[in-house]
């Protein structure tokens, strides 16, 4: 009896596996278009992005125009195709900077506790009170309209986040059994961190940098539509879905549609591949 | 207490950014525009150009506290003036906003966590969409849908008088929730669903008490505080994420000035804008740690 118990828990874990697999497997796909045009979007485009042509102003998605044609008649395929790198290198740069920083500021906080613990997190604290988007706007305003502002901001913003998260699981990790034994043995605390602790956490960091990815780029793209960060003609899927705006009035919904289709579809296999990694170490952070 | 610490550190930096835009504060101030002398000694004497920044700090504050923000450069109007008319829509806009945030987001996450199958599974589906939709997407989309293709809503402005403003604002203020609704609909599941395996409510549920009751007094109760501190960071944050939908869907909100403001280098718009957003961050978050006392007798305000 027992063991067909045990064999229905286990076939019903195996299904569940499976289902989150392929899950994986389709956000893997995804990603992996979305690098190949990240590296060669403006290469494969089948015309040139830049290209006006005031005569087939606002066509719908025909085999010519797979995606129609925005209001000057430039191809939407072919902007949509070149905008992935100015759209995915920002959110990437803001990732990895804000993963880099938060992890080494929440091992160290976690390592040294006490006094330098508590300033780290009353700074932090500080800085929760600035939303990510008021931030690389408040850049923006100091520094002058492009990427560099927003991203520098971004990364600021997103890094007390991920440190947070770091602190608590590096703090579960400093006291399990084997740091107390590689301390007596003699290993010092940068020793112990950088060769044992933090392979140890990776899954978490790299958790942390999925889902970082995907609110650096919710708000840096979010930036790019007011206007306030890549400028046109740059194809960015943010600046798209700004100019299809007048477009959609005229029923021609077309550049904002399939923009929106590319950056949603990123922003949710990045949001998963996150989720698998981490399980439930998601934070709340401001969306825009 | 720790807000004002926060207000007051945040007010630093705000005014701070002033002296680390390129240029002299002058430049910054009037958007680099050409001034004579006379409006230069004006500004020297109004922002204390010429003390140490401690003394131009506090004399700032001084004024920022009584509402005096100086000249908008733009508008040629004391930026308290330009402010004001525009208050009234932010504030309609994120309260529906943070309404739909708390109504929509637990009542989906509840009833996802208490009922399995597929209703269940369609809120979850829901959700993970929910979170991947950026706010300026969900607008340009719901515009596109509800306005142009249906004509239910309509397509820009505030509109006059509060039922229609409340009708302009009905479509904005569901773009801007979305992906709260999403968030906090999945933070109560999860929560929902801790609470659901408590020893406790087993308990409960031996001592013979009616499933409604177990649920309403020890599990939604208990599941309710993590989902509030939660939440009052998400209406928190909704108020800067006012500025992409009052962008997008052109209505006069403090939002689209903030945007508007650093277009054109407004620079006593942006720092009153900025300071009165860090401002919402600390009252909401007073108000969720008064909530939560309520919730949990054991939480204690400072």
């Amino acid at each position: 009896m027992s063991a067909l118990g045990i064999r229905a828990g286990y076939r019903r874990r195996v299904r569940f596996r499976g289902a989150n697999n392929l899950v994986l497997v389709l956000c893997g796909v995804v990603l992996a278009a979305i690098a190949v045009c990240v590296v060669l979007g403006s290469v494969i485009a089948p015309q040139d992005p830049n290209a006006v042509n005031l005569q087939i102003a606002l066509q719908g998605p025909s085999l010519a125009h797979l995606f129609g044609t925005d209001a000057t008649g430039r191809d939407i395929f072919s902007r949509v195709l070149a905008g992935a790198r100015p759209s995915i290198l920002g959110p990437i740069l803001i990732a990895v900077g804000a993963t880099g920083l938060g992890t080494l500021i929440g091992v160290a906080a976690a390592w040294k506790r006490g006094v330098s613990d508590a300033l780290l997190s009353r700074g932090m604290e500080i800085l929760f009170a600035f939303p990510g988007l008021l931030m690389a706007m408040m850049a923006v305003a100091i520094l002058g309209r492009g990427l560099t502002a927003p991203v520098v901001a971004l990364t600021i913003a997103n890094t007390p986040w991920v440190a947070r998260i770091i602190r608590s699981v590096a703090l579960r990790e400093r006291s399990l059994p084997y740091v107390a034994a590689l301390t007596v043995q003699g290993f010092s605390g940068f020793t112990i961190c950088v060769r044992h602790v933090l392979p140890n956490i990776s899954r978490t960091i790299w958790a942390q940098l999925a889902l970082t990815f995907t609110y650096g780029m919710t708000d840096l793209l979010a930036i790019n539509f007011l206007g306030l960060g890549v400028q046109p003609p740059t194809p960015d899927w943010g600046v798209l879905v700004n100019e299809g705006q007048d477009s959609i009035l005229q029923g021609a919904p077309w550049e904002t549609l399939f923009a929106s289709v590319f950056i949603v579809l990123t922003i949710v296999a990045a949001t998963a591949l996150s989720a698998r990694l981490g399980e439930e170490q998601t934070s709340v952070r401001g969306r825009a | 207490m720790h807000g004002v610490v926060v207000v007051l550190v945040a007010s630093v930096v705000i005014f701070g950014s002033l002296f680390l835009a390129p240029g002299s504060p002058i430049t910054a101030l009037t958007a680099g525009r050409p001034v004579d002398a006379h409006t230069r000694a004006l500004l020297e004497a109004r922002y204390d150009l010429n003390a140490p920044f401690v003394v131009q700090y506090v004399h700032w504050l001084g004024h920022a506290v009584r509402g005096d923000f100086g000249t908008s450069y733009v508008e040629s109007e004391s930026v308290t003036a330009v402010m004001a008319p525009r208050i009234a829509t932010t504030l309609i806009l994120v309260t529906m906003c943070s309404l739909l945030v708390i109504v929509a987001g637990m009542l989906s996450g509840a009833v996802a966590a208490l009922k399995r199958g597929p209703i269940g599974t369609a809120i979850v589906v829901a959700e993970a969409i929910g979170l991947g939709v950026p706010t300026f997407v969900a607008s340009l989309l719901l515009i596109a849908i509800f306005s142009v293709q249906l004509h239910w809503f309509p397509v820009f402005g505030s509109g006059s008088g509060f039922i229609d403003e409340v009708w302009h604002l009905t479509l904005p203020s569901v773009a801007l929730a979305l992906g709260s609704v999403a968030y906090i609909g999945r933070l109560t599941q999860a929560s929902v669903e801790g609470e659901l395996r408590k020893e406790h409510v087993t308990t409960a549920t031996a001592r013979g008490l009616p499933r409604g009751r177990v649920i309403r007094r020890h599990v939604l109760r208990n599941a309710a505080i993590p989902v509030t501190t939660a939440s009052g960071i998400v209406i928190a944050y909704l108020v800067v994420g006012a500025a992409v939908v009052e962008t997008a869907f052109s209505l006069n909100g403090l939002g689209s000035l903030l945007v508007s403001s650093i277009a054109q280098d407004d620079f006593p718009v942006i720092q009153a804008v900025s300071l009165v957003a860090v401002l919402a961050f600390v009252v909401i978050g007073f108000v969720v740690d008064v909530i939560c006392a309520r919730l949990d007798p054991r939480i204690t305000l400072e």
